[in-house]
């Protein structure tokens, strides 16, 4: 049991986190006092992003910047936030002059990070709501983004703004209706291009429970969903990660990761920007390119904290080179956050032994859960407890159900040097809840579990949890009941600490792309001429980000050759990470009482062999191409013929 | 010797280029000469076996995900010697795009 279980069923007594004053870590006033725990009365947090903001426009620090790296320089090119805060003013005033109101919506598509924080700030300065679109990728269409500003612009009651980095005109003219103010900006840090304001243009005082911007799921195929997060939220998330792994007031951090991605903004942008602390930032284009310029800017600007999902550090683990490896100095860094999918044994290992030298070591490795709901971080594994995997039998699985733990994995370098294979599900810590979060575990009826060792769906409550989903007209925002947030992750309490075992909700995550199953279902039901109510599509293993993401279709027929060629030239190439078709006899599909597909069961007859087929067909973009020259190589044939 | 102005006929196997000098760089002043040294990079960098790249192709489509595609544009920059902003990068859609920019960043 854990020592301190308060949050960990409902009925028992939870933490009632309240800011009375500002908090002192945030705006290092020795005489503030922090966030306390208290069960007395709550009063309203006072701190908003634009009360950080108004703080860094009168307390400039020489070093205290964003730093932007620049392809065309080949450097980090510096804004300090008095300035960018100044920017934004300027940029505010600008949205103020184009007649948006309080409360409007200002929907931001740039490319540039220095753009888009200058628009996200400039926003907020002018009592706007902003919310950064993710933006194409290389070699890629504006197809998503052009859907994405047409969806968001018919929704609200009050005017829309866009914010369109220049250049980016001609992709969508045509496609944003008449009643969105457009207003472009530079693709540039150059001073010159933007105008400074030492105020705000309006007397706009957010209070905790505002709005402060919305924020994008990153859903890849179909769902326009976003989450509302407010002034408070921020506040509360920013502070309590600082609490929880109790940093200095002179921390350092680097990041690559999106803007649009809740990670990116708060847990890098946000993060950095509330604590006063020094910012580096790629794009996530220039950290694929070349993952050494993230490890290389850690080491020559001498940061503290970085973070990135699995793929990140995994990434920089196969790519940078040893010669490049060995000139990295890496003993500043004190923690390194991951989380934002499933943590592998084989990339702590990896990672750690390619830059143990440079003064990387398994302690700084800092695992974390967390969603958009909870505005970014929900637990976070503690410097002072070690961290560890822990396998579970995977058969024994189930909501309401008793985990069985087969083993575990201490985060060092002779227990991860000899991780024999596991039969199970190998699973990190996610650590323990922040300060103010309660994590609840419930049944499929809703109820909370019995207690450490069994798991449920994770419920969240607490401070950081979000307002709700954006709606529409008629409810700009629809809150989550009595501010519970049903998180669609099972997961199960061990030792106090919160391991996450499954994925309830029907989302798959790969290579930083979320795909909501429907979607993908309807896709290929489209394709094949059936029902979605026949398809199935899973992970075969949500911790393993390569494994197969596998189509289960309940027909009875088995396809010949030529039918599976014409099968796979018809099939959509992209949309959906699907890389194979299983066909299988009616009602396979497993299913609740009500009718329900449930995909981890699903997953779980597949795993253990003891799912039902007659046909797999493997999908590639080699089969894909092949299949389509085919056809094309017989149907000229069949006209030479002819 | 300065290489300023000169217009070349290359060889490499069976294709033939036109490409200029300028100040010491290379310019490629053919679309067809792009189209070809594309064929080979994508055929020898990527999981695509094309027999014909057509400008018309569109590359997100073509069944090379974002990972692969970044992949795609760092040979590209490797092999013409300049290096596209994340904007640019994302303008391109098809191939044809993709020669008009390898021909602006190569011009001067």
């Amino acid at each position: 049991m854990p020592n301190d279980p308060l949050w960990l069923s409902g009925s028992l007594p939870q933490l009632d986190v309240s800011l009375t004053t500002k908090p002192a870590h945030l705006f290092n006033d020795p005489g503030a006092s922090s966030y306390v725990n208290t069960t007395g009365n709550p009063t309203i947090p006072p701190a908003s992003l634009l009360e950080v903001m108004q703080d860094h426009a009168d307390r400039p620090a020489a070093d205290l910047n964003l730093a932007c790296w620049d392809t065309t320089t080949r450097s980090f090119v510096a804004v300090s936030y008095a300035k960018l805060v100044r920017q934004a003013y300027g940029f505010g005033q600008r949205l103020i002059d184009h007649g948006l109101q309080s409360q409007s919506v200002c929907m931001i598509a740039c490319h540039s990070p220095h753009s888009t924080l200058v628009a996200f700030y400039g926003a907020i300065s002018a009592g706007l709501i902003p919310m950064i679109f993710p933006m194409p990728k290389a070699l890629g269409s504006h197809d998503a983004l052009t859907q994405r500003i047409q969806h968001w612009s018919t929704r609200f009651q009050l005017p829309t703004a866009l914010v369109l980095e220049e250049g980016l005109d001609e992709k969508f003219h045509g496609d944003v209706p008449e009643s969105v103010e457009v207003l472009r900006v530079p693709g540039t840090m150059d001073e010159s291009s933007w105008s400074l304001i030492d105020t705000p243009a309006t007397n706009n005082t957010p209070l905790a429970d505002d709005f402060a911007f919305f924020q994008t799921t990153s859903s890849s195929t179909g769902d326009h969903k976003a989450v509302a997060i407010s002034h408070g939220n921020v506040i509360s998330n920013v502070t309590g990660i600082k609490t929880a792994v109790t940093m200095s007031d002179n921390e350092r951090m680097i990041s690559w990761l999106p803007l649009f991605h809740d990670m990116g903004l708060v847990g890098a942008v946000l993060f950095s920007f509330c604590n006063r602390y020094p910012l580096f930032l790629m794009t996530p284009v220039q950290f694929v390119k070349r993952p050494a310029l993230w490890l290389k800017g850690m080491s020559e600007h001498r940061c503290t904290i970085a973070t990135a999902p699995n793929f990140g550090y995994d990434y920089c683990a196969r790519l940078v080179s040893d010669k490049d490896a060995a000139a990295l100095d890496l003993h500043c860094v004190k923690h390194l956050f991951i989380g934002a999918e499933p943590i592998r044994v084989s990339t702590i290992q990896s990672f750690v032994e390619k830059f143990r030298d440079a003064g990387i070591s398994e302690s700084k490795m800092r695992p974390a859960y967390g969603l958009a709901e909870s505005t970014i971080i929900t637990s976070i594994s503690l410097p002072a407890k070690p961290a560890k995997f822990i396998c579970f039998n995977a058969e024994a699985m189930g909501l309401g159900e008793p985990v069985v733990e087969s083993g575990q994995i201490a985060y060092d370098a002779e227990a991860l040097r000899t991780a024999e294979p596991q039969a199970g599900i190998v699973v990190s810590t996610a650590g323990a809840p922040i300060e103010g979060m309660q994590v609840d575990l419930v049944d499929e009826n809703g109820n909370s579990v019995a207690g450490e060792g069994v798991a449920g769906e994770i419920v969240l409550t607490g401070p950081s949890v979000a307002i709700g989903y954006v709606g529409d007209k008629d409810q700009l925002v629809n809150p989550f009941e009595h501010g519970r947030m049903h998180t669609g992750d099972m997961g199960v309490l061990l030792e106090g600490e919160l391991y996450i075992i499954e994925r309830i909700k029907n989302i798959i995550i790969r290579s930083g792309e979320n795909y909501l199953v429907s979607a993908v279902e309807q896709k290929i039901a489209d394709l094949l001429g059936t029902s979605h109510e026949h398809i199935a599509v899973f992970e075969t293993d949500i911790h393993d980000p390569d494994s197969d993401i596998v189509v289960l279709v309940e027909r009875h027929d088995t396809l010949s050759d030529s039918e599976v060629t014409n099968l796979l030239a018809r099939f959509p190439q992209e949309g959906h990470p699907v890389k194979r078709l299983l066909f299988s006899r009616a009602r396979e599909i497993a299913r609740t009482t009500s009718g329900k597909k449930r995909h981890f069961y699903c997953r779980n007859l597949y795993r253990n062999k003891t799912l039902n087929f007659h046909q797999s067909i493997e999908i590639s973009p080699e089969k894909i191409v092949s299949a389509i020259a085919e056809l094309e190589a017989q149907g000229s044939s069949g006209k030479t013929e002819a | 010797m300065s290489d300023t102005g000169r217009r070349v006929l290359l060889t490499h196997g069976k294709n033939c280029y036109y490409f200029a000098f300028a100040q010491g760089r290379t310019i490629v002043v053919d679309d067809q000469a792009v189209l070809d040294q594309l064929q080979t990079i994508v055929n020898e960098k990527t999981k695509l076996k094309l027999d014909k790249l057509e400008p018309s192709l569109n590359l997100e489509t073509s069944g090379l995900d974002s990972l692969a595609r970044i992949n795609l544009v760092m040979e590209i920059e490797d092999h013409f010697g300049f290096e596209l902003t994340d904007s640019e990068a994302a303008s391109i859609t098809t191939v044809a795009d993709l020669i008009s920019q390898i021909k602006a960043k190569t011009a001067g």
